[in-house]
């Protein structure tokens, strides 16, 4: 079955263009099949147009102390607060790339002391928030590791659903645009792909998860997974673990 | 940069002959983009609860989130969570809250006792928020010393969507 360009305008109604395979149904509703829908100007797709690589070194930190820091990666230069991803680079405890979404723990010890580290932007600057407590008579050494950063046209005051404009359908000899610029391909987005085509692993839900004893006073138990990274801080009441914590978390390979 | 349109598959090549779009691609595109604010309320040791906030309704087909929040503490300064002059990338799990507690050795840091942790995802056609909060008492042996983690709201940019089958 080919694939064909539609695009279709109504009276009273928000233009609409796609790229689908079979019947036009799917261009007036592509929820009818989406499996013959490439792509559709109902729908969003978060975009990306800047990558940005570099290292950055953590300072150490004593014993029985915390830290809340934030560090200034990268001067965005974008009117507003852009929509940020990235990711570690072979993060130290697993040697793979960990994504920076959410809250991401960096070089923890058993005992579940470790830095916890949360990509976001300010207006200015994309920036890693670092929060960290140290164990009684345990300091942190001083850490480096690379990052590469995604960095989004779109931001939190400019994006909403309206399209940039233009024509509902493209098609130059280099570039193809949909939905009045709703897609670009001039812009990067993101994709799910095969496992060894992968920049990281994409997070779609919980990554954290947290459990307790039966008291009130002693340690927590808790797990982190991205998938491939897995840092856990087991409590155990004699020899039983207070809760079974293991879960998979819902990602997915992807590429930008 | 070139496209190629073919009738089985089209393809958009940058200068360095990379393909940066191909129609084979499993896109994540998003039905729904969220705007929003969830309240957290003061939550006191001892207080161990997880909590599942519905926050918006949302595609039925979205199983996966793109997004931001920002965190509002009113001007309260307290040695908890991400800045409120940023906003964080909303996938995973985030963690606002980390501290310390023991039951045999002194105040603070022994063990890892209180944690919060916020995650957004999308369920049955709904845009969610999951809490737990766990804050364990301080140290029994030193009385019941209390730990309250202030109000705050999270304010979220959330697409809701999926990949491409």
């Amino acid at each position: 079955m080919g694939l064909k360009f539609r695009a279709v305008k109504t009276a009273g109604q928000d233009a609409k263009a796609a790229i689908i395979e079979g019947s036009d149904d799917v261009l007036y509703d592509p929820y009818v099949d989406l499996s013959r829908v490439r792509c559709h100007s109902d729908f969003l797709y978060p975009s990306f147009t800047t990558t940005v690589s570099g290292s950055l070194t953590l300072p150490s930190i004593g014993a029985d102390s915390a830290r809340y820091h934030t560090y200034e990666l990268y001067e965005h230069g974008i009117d507003g607060h852009p929509f940020v991803t990235g990711r570690i680079l072979n993060h130290p405890s697993s040697g793979v790339h960990v994504a920076l979404e959410g809250s991401v723990p960096f070089s923890g010890d058993s005992q579940g002391f470790a830095r916890w580290l949360t990509l976001g932007a300010s207006p200015t600057h994309v920036i890693l928030h670092e929060q960290t407590i140290t164990r009684i008579g345990v300091s942190m050494p001083s850490e480096s590791f690379d990052y590469v950063l995604e960095i989004s046209d779109l931001t939190v005051e400019d994006y909403d659903t309206s399209p940039p404009g233009g024509a509902i359908l493209s098609i130059t000899p280099d570039r193809m645009t949909l939905g009045e610029g709703k897609f670009d391909t001039s812009k990067r987005y993101l994709k799910a792909v095969a496992e060894e085509d992968k920049n990281t692993n994409f997070v779609g839900g919980e990554t954290l998860v947290t459990g307790a004893d039966s008291s009130l006073n002693g340690a927590l138990s808790f797990e982190y997974s991205n998938g491939e990274y897995t840092y856990r801080k087991q409590f155990r009441f004699g020899s039983t673990p207070v809760e079974n914590l293991d879960f998979t978390p819902n990602t997915a390979p992807v590429k930008l | 940069m070139t496209v190629t349109i073919t009738p089985e598959k089209i393809q958009v090549t940058n200068e360095s002959d990379e393909v940066t779009f191909d129609t084979d691609d499993r896109l994540f595109f998003a039905a729904d983009y969220i705007v929003g604010s969830l309240n957290i309320p003061e939550r006191s040791t001892a207080h161990r609860r997880t909590y599942s906030h519905t926050l918006e309704s949302c595609s039925a087909e979205a199983d996966k989130i793109v997004g931001v929040i920002n965190l509002d503490v009113s001007g309260v300064n307290i040695d908890a969570g991400v800045p409120g002059f940023g906003w964080f990338n909303a996938g995973g799990t985030y963690l606002h809250f980390l501290d310390g507690s023991n039951s045999s050795q002194a105040y603070p840091h022994g063990e890892v006792g209180r944690m919060s942790t916020y995650t957004f995802y999308c369920e049955g056609g709904n845009l969610k928020c999951f809490e737990t909060t766990f804050l364990n008492n301080v140290n029994p042996f030193n009385g019941n010393i209390l730990f309250t983690q202030r109000a705050f709201t999270l304010h979220y940019r959330i697409w809701c969507g999926t990949f491409d089958q």
